[in-house]
């Protein structure tokens, strides 16, 4: 199974410590991607509406002191089920592209074969 | 708030004008200026001296109007919906279209010239740079009052909807000719206002023509529009006294043969119609190129920081 929707994963996967704004989503990232992903900043925030119209997000204005009310997103329950589902694609994925990389025995079974 | 970020939300606003409803506007919009402010923070940290950070925010973010299409394309908002304005192709058409309507209904040499030199000068304007704005000010300043003031020049020269024409026949023999020659004036449209001598000019056919001195002479009721009959006409010089009634009949006397000069011809019910639209066209696609201007303008003193988008309360 491929690997899709990969933002929607991230925004998900780092939904789920805490609820954050759209600018701490795209650094948390960044982050915790030890900066080899970058996503395009313009490209978060429809995403976000997408996944909020979805409802594995939710969000709220969180008034800020001397600052304008900050718009915050959390995860839902349906969101932490499809990050479940996103993980579990995810590690099916990974380890099938693992596996041809190290050039497991059944890959090589199945190249004899 | 900077220019770069204000120019970034100004282009947005625009881009989702009329895509999604005013509070979800203001919302997104309120967002994406605390991600900037919060991003610009950030980078003026780790930004190398000559950079701006604020630019460099904008940037990373991504272009407007694309950005403006995906979250329109997320909402389910149909594609069709972007203002029409945004289209490339859009000003070049709207410019074709104008300069054929006003090339089609502007009599005027002047206007005519005027309209033609304008119409094309946009649309290759518009081939060449697309919809961006002009760098001078000036020449938008410029075309601004030339867009608005043609009209208004093509409706005062044609006398509100009428058609007008020289037609100089000084070699025509008779009145025969004369009155061929107002015939040819236009198919269905009323003759009013001719020049002819009074002693052959009494003997036109009645109602194919009227006629009165040069324009400049014409009587009061000629020129309101009203036909006016040469034997009226001819009264009214006499009782109001004109000016150039001596000098007129001096010079009739002296013109050796029937003189047509100057022939203004007024349409009839439906050629009105057809005309006051091609007018009301001409005047909304011309205004449509100012306000496309106008909106250029604005955007340049956007990118300029004049213009300021000010956040709105949620």
């Amino acid at each position: 199974m491929a690997f899709k929707s990969d933002l929607d994963a991230m925004i998900l996967g780092v939904l789920q410590g805490e609820a954050l704004h759209g600018y701490e989503i795209a650094k948390r990232i960044r982050l915790a991607s030890a900066k080899t992903l970058k996503i395009g900043e313009g490209q978060l925030y429809p995403a976000l509406h997408k996944l909020e119209e979805e409802g594995r997000i939710q969000s709220e204005w969180v008034p800020q002191e001397g600052k304008p009310a900050r718009k915050v997103y959390k995860l839902t329950k349906q969101g932490r089920a499809k990050l479940a589902e996103h993980r579990q694609a995810w590690e099916e994925f990974s380890a099938g592209v693992g596996a041809v990389l190290s050039g497991s025995q059944t890959a090589k079974e199945a190249g004899r074969g | 708030m900077g220019k770069h970020i204000n120019w970034y939300l100004v282009e947005l606003e625009r881009a989702l004008d009329g895509r999604m409803g005013g509070q979800e506007l203001a919302e997104t919009l309120n967002e994406i200026e605390a991600h900037l402010q919060d991003s610009t923070a950030d980078l003026a940290a780790i930004c190398r001296h000559g950079q701006d950070p604020e630019r460099l925010a904008v940037q990373q973010f991504g272009s407007p109007l694309k950005l403006a299409d995906r979250i329109a394309c997320e909402r389910g908002t149909p594609i069709g919906k972007t203002p029409l304005s945004r289209e490339p192709i859009t000003e070049p058409m709207i410019w074709c279209f104008a300069l054929a309507v006003f090339l089609s209904i502007a009599s005027h040499p002047v206007v005519c010239l005027a309209g033609a030199a304008f119409g094309v000068w946009g649309f290759c304007r518009a081939c060449l740079r697309g919809y961006r704005t002009s760098p001078m000010a000036f020449a938008q300043a410029v075309a601004v009052a030339a867009v608005l003031a043609i009209p208004i020049l093509a409706l005062t020269r044609t006398g509100g909807g009428g058609d007008m024409r020289m037609v100089v026949n000084g070699d025509a023999p008779s009145i025969d000719d004369i009155e061929r020659q107002l015939a040819t004036v236009r198919k269905g449209l009323q003759v009013f206002a001719a020049e002819a001598p009074p002693k052959e000019a009494a003997s036109l056919k009645s109602g194919s023509a009227y006629l009165t001195p040069m324009q400049a002479t014409m009587p009061p009721g000629a020129q309101t529009g009203e036909p006016l009959p040469w034997s009226e006409a001819k009264k009214v010089w006499q009782t109001d006294g004109w000016p150039l009634l001596d000098s007129l009949q001096a010079r009739a006397a002296e013109w050796p043969r029937p003189h047509v000069t100057y022939v203004s011809d007024r349409r009839g019910f439906f050629d009105g119609i057809q005309n006051w639209f091609g007018m009301v066209a001409t005047l909304a696609f011309f205004y449509w190129g100012a306000i496309v201007l106008l909106q250029a303008g604005c955007r340049k003193m956007a990118q300029g920081g004049r213009l300021q988008w000010h956040s709105k309360a949620i």
